[in-house]
């Protein structure tokens, strides 16, 4: 036995704020100092070592109890989650592949008063930050395929497969979610949830910004504010969901929270797995029939007021030119007007009268 | 209070998640968090039953009022005083000895060689013998790991009480000598 051992010393350490983190390793302010006294006081080793073996025998003298935990566990839950029903929606399930783009305009925040991070980076270990030039690609562990922008950061948490699949995405990122009906995939970002239960889409969200958006390449997308998305648990009434369908827009507003629906700036021509595309080579073809058919190929409702653009005849090759494009070619050549009124598209003009 | 902000960059995070509806942050927070609430319910609270119906009932509340709740840094330390503060009816009178320490009456033969799981018996035998406080401070001190400040304004005390009430403890152990002795011969 050391004979030079002090009780009273042991005590000294236990009264100390900071030591039960050192002697648990517990990450702390005060480790470091600790380690350095450890190491500069060896006169005080013995008893520091027997103040963290009392410790570590204090947490050992108590047993765990995994029956009640679990017993506990199965209370709380019956009594809080409900099930979720419009995300099993036929329109949600029959979503093919979801190309999202879901954008922050930068906008700094007025309000100072909160520093924290808005985001839940709840996970230091399973938080990835590509600070490269190029994109970053990982894979999570079901499989779904992350493609980091550049200056962005993405976490999930440990259990991130166990019922349901959440990231948290501050920046810009392509994820091809592997399909899984049954563990609904959540964007979290800001003030806004995106869900879809399969397969890819482009998500870019910058921190700081009052102004979300959710874009869709193809497929079909729910979104909803980060507000209603907690109420969907007790309710199956939702304020406010958005489903968006290919081209579309949803842009969140934080000051009066609430999204209004319009069209993407770059419309691309939705892809169709088992019907032929639609083709945009005109030959000596009625206006009306060009438009019927664009809107086709983009999935965007095209009206015009006038009935006359029958009678107008256009040859011309839209094969390789986007929506914008197209309406302005066919615009100049009409005479006519075209505006975007929320996710339509309206053109105005005399037509044709011969 | 610097301790307390060591391990705020995670529990922020994860409370923000919980706060946002994440199920898995809940059920994160329940997990991390459960043992050492029924073990310091039950040092406080003789009464098993109402422990468990307390620690059910906090989770719930904890579930339906996630986003009127405040930003808070330290999880376990809020979970901890609203456990007590459910269970304040059911705890014993202030009347009960606040501080033991006498000699414990049980003979403690402990070897040198005695294995982790016999030491852990003797000290919780030990343990028995301090007042109700006196176990509940140095649960909170030792097994939650917070601060004499934070382990007083859960207790209800002022930070010289819990200082005295732990190192009344922590005497009477030491009183016990073969328990810190045999630390020694584990070295």
């Amino acid at each position: 036995m050391n004979t030079e051992y002090s009780g009273q010393k042991v005590i000294d350490f236990l009264q100390k704020d900071s030591f039960t983190k050192w002697a648990l390793s517990t990450p702390s302010f005060e480790y470091e100092q600790w380690e350095l006294y450890f190491r500069e006081n060896p006169a005080f080793q013995t008893e520091m070592l027997a103040a963290r073996r009392f410790i570590l025998d204090l947490k050992n003298a108590e047993s765990l109890d995994t029956d009640l935990e679990n017993q506990i566990w199965g209370n709380i839950k019956s009594r809080t989650f409900k099930p979720i029903n419009f995300f099993r929606s036929a329109a949600f399930r029959a979503a093919a592949s979801i190309i999202l783009l879901l954008s922050l305009l930068s906008y700094e925040y007025i309000d100072n008063r909160k520093k924290n991070e808005k985001f839940a980076f709840k996970n230091e270990k399973n938080k990835i930050e590509n600070s490269n030039v190029e994109a970053n690609r990982l894979e999570l562990p079901d499989g779904t395929i992350i493609n980091l922008s550049p200056e962005s950061k993405i976490s999930y948490p440990d259990n991130y497969n166990l019922t349901e699949r959440i990231v948290y995405l501050d920046g810009e990122a392509f994820f091809d979610v592997s399909k899984n009906p049954n563990k609904p995939f959540y964007v979290i970002s800001d003030n806004m949830v995106t869900k879809v239960l399969g397969t890819s889409f482009l998500v870019s969200a910058k921190k700081g910004s009052n102004e979300n958006s959710v874009s869709v390449k193809t497929g079909k997308v729910e979104v909803l504010s980060a507000e209603d998305y907690e109420k969907s648990w007790f309710s199956k009434e939702i304020k406010e969901k958005i489903l968006l369908e290919p081209n579309q827009k949803a842009v969140f507003s934080t000051s009066d929270n609430s999204f209004s629906k319009t069209l993407v700036e770059m419309p691309v021509q939705v892809t169709r797995q088992t019907k032929e595309p639609v083709r945009l080579n005109f030959d000596n073809t009625s206006a009306e029939e060009v438009l019927k058919r664009l809107s086709r190929a983009f999935n965007i409702e095209i009206n015009y007021g006038s009935e006359s653009f029958k009678n107008c005849l256009l040859t011309v090759d839209l094969e390789h030119e986007g929506l914008y494009a197209s309406l302005d070619i066919i615009c100049k050549t009409l005479n006519a007007n075209y505006r975007i009124v929320e996710t339509h598209i309206i053109i105005e003009g005399k037509g044709c009268t011969f | 209070m610097r301790e307390l902000s060591n391990s705020m960059a995670n529990d922020t995070a994860l409370w923000t998640a919980f706060k946002a509806g994440s199920k898995v942050a809940f059920e994160e927070i329940y997990r991390r968090e459960i043992q050492g609430l029924i073990i310091y319910g039950k040092k406080i609270c003789y009464d098993y039953d109402a422990v468990q119906d307390a620690i059910q009932d906090l989770f719930i509340e904890l579930w339906n009022s996630k986003s009127r709740l405040s930003e808070t840094d330290n999880i376990r330390f809020y979970l901890l005083r609203s456990l007590r503060n459910k269970l304040s009816k059911k705890l014993p009178s202030p009347t009960e000895i606040d501080f033991i320490e006498a000699e414990p009456s049980i003979e403690f033969q402990i070897l040198s060689n005695d294995t982790e799981e016999e030491r852990a018996k003797y000290l919780k035998g030990a343990l028995s013998k301090l007042s109700k406080r006196q176990q509940e401070a140095i649960n909170l001190r030792y097994y939650h790991e917070l601060s004499n400040e934070e382990v007083a304004s859960i207790m209800g005390l002022n930070y010289q009480s819990v200082c005295k009430l732990i190192y009344s403890g922590l005497k009477f152990l030491k009183k016990n000598s073969s328990i810190f002795l045999l630390i020694i011969g584990v070295l």
